[in-house]
């Protein structure tokens, strides 16, 4: 099962996840944060049975699609700052704790990603530099293109530009990725192909072929019992096991 | 130079630099609150009021206890998150560096790593929102986060709603050790005390040296080192001949516990371990 849970707005998720269950008939679902909040759960740790029957315990679901922007839907305005960061906490800490459980999670909730200094623009531009990436040094906003990566997947609505990157530099967006343990997001280069900034979301040029490499890397990580699941098949009138694979018997 | 930090109200640091200035160790402390305005920094230097810059190199080891965010305007944020960048990834030798505290922002998440090591059991926990229940054997209920709270009551037969996700745990009585792991140092100290939270009662707490066997000591260091944390205050609790794992909590508050004790065990290992360059 692939599980969306984002918030009501995230373009990208709602396209997968229509594509998903649609045209592929995968079992797939989407939860916005105010429906998840208010689901009722009990999880026991180290044991996969709960006694909720309207969530999948988190050992049924292959890929975790979470995107923590807007997590304080539907949170208690009316309370405290106090309050507010206990109850901000309280799901982050089960987030954490689910995220860590299910077999595939984009991206990634390890405990590391919670602290700012991770995400500082000093730490991005380091590990820029050291996975060999060039930073821009352009503080006023210039002309920004934006690269999506997906996994193992790098897109562009401007193909040219993925020769302007070359070889090298695509490795290195590859790299900076898994040094801050990210699968999905966004890199934004200038034109000279040097990092201006990223973002651990997609949330620009959501295009066709962005979803549909969305939807084949999350179809990749779908396992059942030792197989692959790919999509329905269309027609009707083939054999599975050909009239040769089945000798009559004389 | 060890550069502490942290807020003039926390009591752990206080005791901390009272036993810097005892032994006449070098040190320096930034208090957050002033940080970006009476205290600052750049790519260099530390500034302090009245007294000379002091040089990042200068500096053998962080102790950082940032537990709060202190009210800030936009250049203060700006210059903690420049803080954050310089703890998780320029100071060689910080105690803790900020993203490796992050595993006690949810306890089911440490619970389950801990679950990896044999010497002790992890009580029966679950994770609970939105329900209600009743309960049938004897439960406490707890923060699921990093956030505090006061678990002084044993929930035995009655009926309890969950909103916001909670822990409900199997109520362990037995003796509460509390195990400071610091580098290669242990320090464990036994509580006796007729609370359910012993940081809460309402009579003093017998607090003695506790002889943990090898193999626990061997787990705590090992786990510390999967955490990525190289000082952490561990509960247990000993019931049956049994070890339970409670939690390791990253910024630990042991002064309370090394008052009690005839030596400051847990500052020097601190101190030998802040005084010395990592490289």
């Amino acid at each position: 099962m692939i599980l969306f849970l984002t918030h009501e707005k995230d373009i990208f998720a709602k396209q997968c996840y229509l594509m998903l269950k649609y045209q592929y008939q995968v079992p797939t679902r989407w939860l916005s944060w105010q429906v998840f909040k208010k689901q009722s759960q009990c999880h026991m740790l180290g044991h996969q049975d709960i006694f909720n029957a309207i969530l999948p315990s988190p050992q049924q679901i292959d890929v975790l699609y979470v995107n923590l922007n807007g997590i304080n839907e539907g949170s208690k305005q009316d309370s405290d700052m106090k309050d507010q960061r206990y109850y901000l906490h309280s799901w982050l800490g089960f987030l954490m704790w689910y995220a860590n459980q299910v077999k595939y999670c984009l991206n990634p909730l390890k405990h590391g990603v919670f602290s700012p200094g991770v995400w500082s623009k000093t730490n991005i531009r380091r590990q820029a530099h050291l996975c060999g990436l060039s930073v821009s040094e352009h503080r006023r906003k210039r002309t920004e293109v934006i690269c999506s990566i997906l996994g193992n997947q790098i897109i562009t609505d401007d193909p040219s530009f993925l020769c302007t990157l070359g070889h090298e530099r695509i490795k290195a967006s590859f790299k900076l990725f898994h040094a801050l343990e990210l699968k999905f997001g966004q890199i934004f280069f200038d034109e000279s192909g040097a990092l201006c900034k990223l973002s651990q979301s997609i949330q620009y040029q959501i295009s066709v072929p962005v979803i549909i490499k969305a939807c084949q890397y999350m179809l990749s990580k779908l396992s059942y019992h030792g197989f692959q699941y790919l999509h329905v098949l269309n027609v009707s009138n083939g054999w599975t096991l050909s009239t040769t694979e089945r000798p009559k018997i004389v | 130079m060890i550069l502490v930090l942290g807020q003039c109200s926390d009591q752990v640091i206080g005791a901390f630099m009272h036993h810097c200035v005892k032994h006449s160790v070098d040190f320096a402390f930034v208090d957050l609150n002033q940080l970006g305005k009476s205290i600052d920094m750049d790519e260099l230097y530390w500034f302090f009021p009245g007294q000379s810059p002091v040089s990042h190199s200068d500096i053998t080891g962080v102790y950082n206890r940032f537990l709060d965010w202190p009210k800030q305007n936009k250049y203060q944020m700006d210059r903690l998150l420049s803080l954050f960048d310089w703890l998780d990834h320029r100071y060689e030798n910080v105690i803790n560096r900020p993203k490796d505290t992050m595993s006690n922002l949810s306890k089911p998440y440490q619970l389950d790593i801990a679950s990896q090591f044999f010497s002790w059991s992890i009580p029966k926990t679950n994770i609970i929102m939105n329900t209600q229940i009743k309960i049938k054997s004897p439960f406490i209920c707890k923060s699921i986060s990093s956030e505090r709270s006061i678990v002084n009551q044993v929930y035995r037969q009655e009926e309890k709603a969950f909103y916001e996700p909670a822990l409900l745990q199997a109520y362990i009585p037995g003796l509460n050790i509390r195990v400071h792991a610091c580098d290669d140092v242990i320090v464990a100290v036994g509580i006796q005390s007729d609370a359910v939270d012993y940081r809460y009662s309402r009579f003093e707490n017998d607090i003695f040296m506790y002889h943990l066997p090898g193999q626990v000591e061997k787990d705590i260091l090992a786990l510390n080192r999967t955490l990525g944390l190289r000082f952490s205050g561990v509960d247990l609790i000993y019931h049956n001949k049994k070890y339970y794992f409670l939690e390791a909590n990253p910024s630990p508050g042991y002064a309370y516990f090394e008052s009690q004790l005839s030596r400051p065990y847990i500052s020097e290992a601190l101190v030998s371990s802040l005084s010395r360059s990592i490289h």
